[in-house]
């Protein structure tokens, strides 16, 4: 059935529009949608707004059921989706956070400008491509037995640091510090082991890249300044998760959820929203494992930044530290944290799930590394790998309005077989190329999958979170060269 | 044998409708459509595989079965590098399922690797009996 989303829909502010809880019986709470009129249109025709809808079951939600204006169809939830819920008396959904468990970018600047990578890039394309494993079932370098490998799970982006895959700065500007203290190795399956052992400093496939990149426009000179970043700059974005061991983990934890919704009498619109209490046994394991695959996603994306720094101090002939490749920040946008949030004039804990949405805490949230303490929290969002990347800042209205919480990307319009359709006779690398974009990818298909027009316009996605004063635009980054699975 | 599925698009992942006489072929066709979404062929070819899993799944219903069974192959396929083209149902009740499975290794298979499956989800999950008593299931697969 085709829902008429037309008089479903109300609009509350310029761009913030409701789905009210009597749409559908079984709502408990209001959905909230952050977009443009334009967003809007495009977001209705598809079937993310009825999961908006889905999620607003939840027992426990608190709030509204939320999206971002990079929302799209998902499987349960919607990709784009932020819902939080009582750790007292809400729950915990896998599908809340999806397969790719931690999935997230992170952000590296330089001293380099572009008259000095130009006529390298060639070259520094190839060596990331042939040194860091991307595709599909790519294997890495990094070669770990069970017991490693739960070190990996414990300590994240610390245990690559510890064995030399990066500085010991890099640990502070990592959400969380790379490490979720609540992991437990022991309650991770062996079939989730299995799929780890090979795949740590891996990139994968799908949409997860490597991107060399320019800062091309600075929007809030005083905060860029502060994180390190200026007009001209060359900067490197990282995007990807943990590989196999969290879809894994994922799936392991779905099956189970599967029964627990049986046994606590949950009732649900969609079976991909599968959960159970917060506080139930099957609740907290989910957490822990979940914990232990974005402590992995952590020391992933470490490891693999530290061969691109390799490979531009070889490139360059000097050291990363000369070069000055320094994180400005990591972000997860696939997850489900504890946090202390204000909501009806008091302070409790929720479990934000954040499932294509990225963290967005403002100045002085006690997270914050001291360096950004006056700023807020840098907010990474990649855009398609023709157009722009942005990095904004969160806000004390993110914390009152989408539990510290904003849009993740550009958010798909075409579905990959219609991507692939439309580029049929077309040369996408080529058509980069004469935009000075140098792609390699493993795959030709995966090229047509990702092609621009395959998204929405990430910086109309942007300021919908700008002009709402949800996370306010800092710098804006163009690409020079991409690697993709 | 027939290799009765089609594939249906989603906005950011993929799907299967498949068909079967019986239960346990729809379980087949099933196996077979996922890897030709893995392979971007669905001319999997059987040969003499060398690699063979016993696969033993249980679910509360079918529906459950079938991602158990799935994402069981998907595991084998991602961590034993193989293209799995052989799926013989030994045994389907309701909730309990035992299976042979055989393929060959990706290294040494005619086919490329199109695109990964990160996982089978529960997300518009449906198998069911039609009026003409054969069945037909959904199931959408994360990509």
């Amino acid at each position: 059935m085709k829902n008429n989303w037309g008089n479903i829909l109300r609009r509350i502010g310029s761009n913030i529009w409701e789905i009210p809880k009597e749409s559908y019986p079984g709502m408990r709470v209001n959905g909230r949608i952050y977009a443009s009129v334009n967003l809007i249109k495009q977001i209705m025709g598809d079937q993310s707004l009825k999961q908006v809808a889905n999620v607003a079951f939840l027992p426990g939600i608190v709030g509204h059921s939320l999206a971002m204006p990079d929302i799209h169809w998902g499987y349960g939830f919607p990709i784009g989706g932020v819902a939080a819920t009582g750790l007292e008396n809400g729950v915990i959904s896998p599908g809340g956070v999806g397969f790719d468990i931690n999935c997230g970018v992170r952000l590296i600047r330089s001293n380099l400008k572009f008259q000095d990578i130009k006529d390298k890039m060639p070259e520094i394309i190839e060596a990331l491509y042939k040194k860091i494993p991307s595709g599909v079932g790519s294997e890495g370098i990094i070669k770990l037995n069970s017991q490693e490998l739960k070190k990996v799970m414990s300590k994240g982006a610390q245990w690559a640091v510890e064995k030399g895959y990066g500085e010991k700065d890099d640990i502070a500007y990592t959400e969380e510090n790379g490490r979720m203290i609540q992991a437990n190795p022991d309650i991770v399956s062996k079939k989730a082991i299995q799929r780890g052992l090979f795949q740590l400093g891996t990139l994968g496939s799908g949409n997860h890249f490597l991107e060399i990149q320019l800062v091309d426009h600075i929007y809030q000179p005083e905060i860029a300044r502060q994180m390190g970043l200026e007009e001209g700059m060359v900067t490197i974005l990282i995007h990807t998760g943990s590989r196999g061991f969290g879809h894994q983990v994922c799936t392991d934890h779905l099956s189970v959820m599967q029964k627990a919704v049986q046994r606590y009498n949950i009732n649900l619109p969609d079976k991909q929203l599968a959960c159970a209490p917060v506080n139930s046994p099957e609740g907290e394991k989910y957490y822990q494992a979940m914990c232990c695959a974005a402590n992995f996603a952590w020391a992933n994306r470490q490891c693999i930044m530290h061969w691109t720094r390799e490979v531009f101090s070889k490139a360059f002939h000097i050291s990363s530290e000369r070069l000055e490749l320094k994180l400005i920040y990591d972000v997860a946008h696939n997850i489900a944290k504890k946090e202390l949030h204000h909501y009806n004039g008091r302070s409790v804990n929720l479990c934000v799930h954040r499932k294509g949405a990225t963290r967005a805490f403002p100045p002085q949230h006690p997270e914050l590394p001291l360096k950004y303490k006056d700023i807020g929290q840098p907010v990474l969002i990649p855009g398609d790998m023709g157009r722009f990347s942005f990095c904004s800042v969160g806000t004390k209205k993110a914390m009152n309005e989408t539990f510290g919480s904003t849009c993740h990307g550009a958010g798909r319009v075409m579905s990959r077989g219609e991507a692939k359709r439309e580029a049929k006779n077309r040369n996408i690398a080529a058509e980069l190329k004469e935009r000075n974009i140098l792609v390699k990818a493993r795959s030709k298909a995966t090229l047509a999958e990702e092609m621009s027009n395959a998204y929405k316009d990430v910086s109309e996605v942007v300021d919908v979170m700008d002009k709402s004063g949800i996370s306010g635009k800092v710098a804006r980054m163009r690409p020079l060269g991409v690697i993709k699975g | 044998m027939s290799k009765d599925y089609k594939v249906i698009e989603h906005m950011a992942d993929i799907g299967l409708q498949v068909f079967g006489e019986t239960k346990e072929k729809l379980f087949q066709n099933a196996a077979w459509g996922m890897f030709s979404i893995i392979t971007g062929s669905s001319a999997l070819y059987k040969n003499e595989n060398e690699n063979y899993w016993t696969i033993k799944c249980k679910g509360s219903n079918t529906e459950e079965l079938l991602v158990e069974w799935l994402s069981e192959l998907l595991y084998i396929h991602s961590t034993d590098f193989i293209i799995l083209n052989d799926f013989v149902i030994e045994r389907l009740t309701d909730n309990s399922l035992l299976a042979k499975t055989g393929g060959i290794k990706i290294k040494e298979s005619p086919f490329d690797i199109e695109k990964e499956i990160k996982a089978v989800t529960y997300h518009n999950l449906q198998v069911l009996k039609n009026k003409k008593g054969s069945w037909e299931a959904t199931v959408v697969f994360d990509i």
